[in-house]
Order: C-alpha cells, then sequence, then structure tokens
C-alpha cells in the first residue's frame, strides 16, 4: 500500500459520458492507495454524485462546461475536490430528502452525506464552487 | 450498459448488464416505459448484471413504479448485490420495490 501526500488532478468536459472514467480513476486510486472495498465504493459513489450534481444543477446539462477534480492522498484518509465554473449554489443549504419521497432529484446529496465523512460547499473565488468531500480511512490492523 | 428483454412465464424481464447512472439511465427508462404503457401488471428488473448504479438509476426505477400506480402494475427488482443493493437501502427503496434473489424467484412470486 501507498501512504503519501500526493495528488492527482484532472479536467472533465461536463458530459456525463465521462462520470465512468472519473468513477474508474477515483476507485484505482482507492485501491492503490489501500482503501477497503467499502469505502472504494462509497468514495466512487460519491464522486459520480457530485460531479452529476454540477451537470444537471449548475450547467443544466451543458455538456461543453467545464469541472477540474482534484484527488488528494493523505496517511489518514482522500480528499476530492470538485470544482465548477457556474453560480455559487450552497447545495449543502438544501434539506436532505428522506429518500423514499419518490420525487427525482436531491437524492445525490442525500447519498454523498451518508458515504463520506464531510461534505462541503464554498464558493470558488469569484465564480463557481468548490465541493469538498472528505473519506477517512478505517483503522487497520497491523 | 447493455439492455436485453426477454419473456419468463409471460412475465416481461429487462437484463441490464453494465452501469446505470446519468449517462445510461435513459436508455433503461425508455425501455421500462415501453412496459409500463402497456400496462404490465409485473416487470421484473433483473440487476445481476449491474456493478454501479447512481441516484439517476434510482430515480429511474422511481419513474416505473409512479407510471405503473395507475393500473396497480409492479415493478420488481431481482438479483440486486454490492453496490446496487447499497444505494437502493440508502435510498429506503427496499421497502417500495419487490426485491428477489433470482429472476424466477420474482416472476413466481
Amino acid at each position: 500500500m501507498n501512504s503519501a501526500n500526493e495528488y492527482i488532478a484532472l479536467s472533465l468536459p461536463s458530459n456525463p459520458m465521462y462520470l465512468g472514467l472519473l468513477r474508474n480513476m477515483v476507485g484505482e486510486a482507492a485501491d492503490i492507495y489501500g482503501f477497503s472495498e467499502e469505502e472504494k465504493q462509497g468514495l466512487m459513489l460519491a464522486v459520480n454524485e457530485g460531479c452529476a450534481n454540477i451537470i444537471r444543477h449548475c450547467y443544466q446539462m451543458d455538456s461543453k462546461k467545464k469541472i477540474d477534480v482534484t484527488i488528494r492522498i493523505l496517511p489518514d484518509r482522500m480528499e476530492v475536490v470538485l470544482r465548477d465554473y457556474g453560480e455559487f449554489q450552497n447545495a449543502e443549504e438544501f434539506p436532505v430528502k428522506p429518500c423514499a419521497d419518490l420525487e427525482p432529484g436531491g437524492l445525490g446529496l442525500t447519498i454523498m452525506k451518508s458515504v463520506m465523512d464531510r461534505v462541503e460547499y464554498r464558493p470558488a473565488g469569484q465564480e463557481g464552487t468548490l465541493l469538498t468531500m472528505v473519506k477517512y480511512r478505517a483503522a487497520r490492523q497491523a | 450498459m447493455k439492455l436485453s428483454n426477454r419473456t419468463v412465464s409471460g412475465v416481461p424481464v429487462v437484463d441490464i448488464e453494465g452501469d446505470v447512472d446519468m449517462y445510461t439511465s435513459p436508455g433503461l427508462r425508455e425501455q421500462l416505459a415501453r412496459f409500463t404503457s402497456k400496462q404490465q401488471k409485473r416487470i421484473v428488473v433483473n440487476l445481476e448484471g449491474v456493478e454501479f448504479m447512481d441516484s439517476s438509476g434510482i430515480a429511474t426505477l422511481v419513474q416505473a413504479y409512479k407510471e405503473a400506480q395507475p393500473f396497480n402494475g409492479e415493478v420488481c427488482l431481482a438479483s440486486p448485490a454490492g453496490n446496487v443493493l447499497r444505494v437502493l437501502k440508502l435510498s429506503n427503496l427496499t421497502s417500495l420495490f419487490p426485491v428477489f434473489d433470482s429472476v424466477d424467484e420474482a416472476v413466481n412470486s
């Protein structure tokens, strides 16, 4: 297992066809840095939902925009930052849906909060939003 | 994602292979709508070949459920596992959809 303070960065077009590529990259990173299978699946799901939320709500399904992804790996956690270039919306203030209300939409944030240890939205300077998601690695026996 | 249809004991079964996400879920939505528009009393969605499902996939299943409600139709889920089962549980949807271990069980229930 690698343990380092390293980061991976890339920019994606805001096209849903790239969600699979992003998931695979996050999954590979989780494997390389020794996250458990459950942690890996949670990371892949949360990053997918964060990105899909940007495409749907921030960019209104416009596939010509840009999403910057930074994955930072620390000894005890993985931090994933998604940056968009739309209008700032603090999704954290949206009500967390109980899911079974049968209305599509809003479920992504609920899922992100369920599988990650921290989910935080803040403005990215004068334009856009930074979505930071953190997953701590469970303590392992030596 | 690949979709295929078959009929088992008169019940339509939709087999899914691959990931169900924002990119692929419109195809599944269209497929399920074909059956609900024909007022099929029972539809079985076979999730055995699905390794990943996100909230778009969940919304697609919920949409089919809602479309089936007016004629008391039923959307059954067969063989959800791993990540798919986790997302269904996170969404509190295992109580909404009849969930079965296999297609045969779903068809014959």
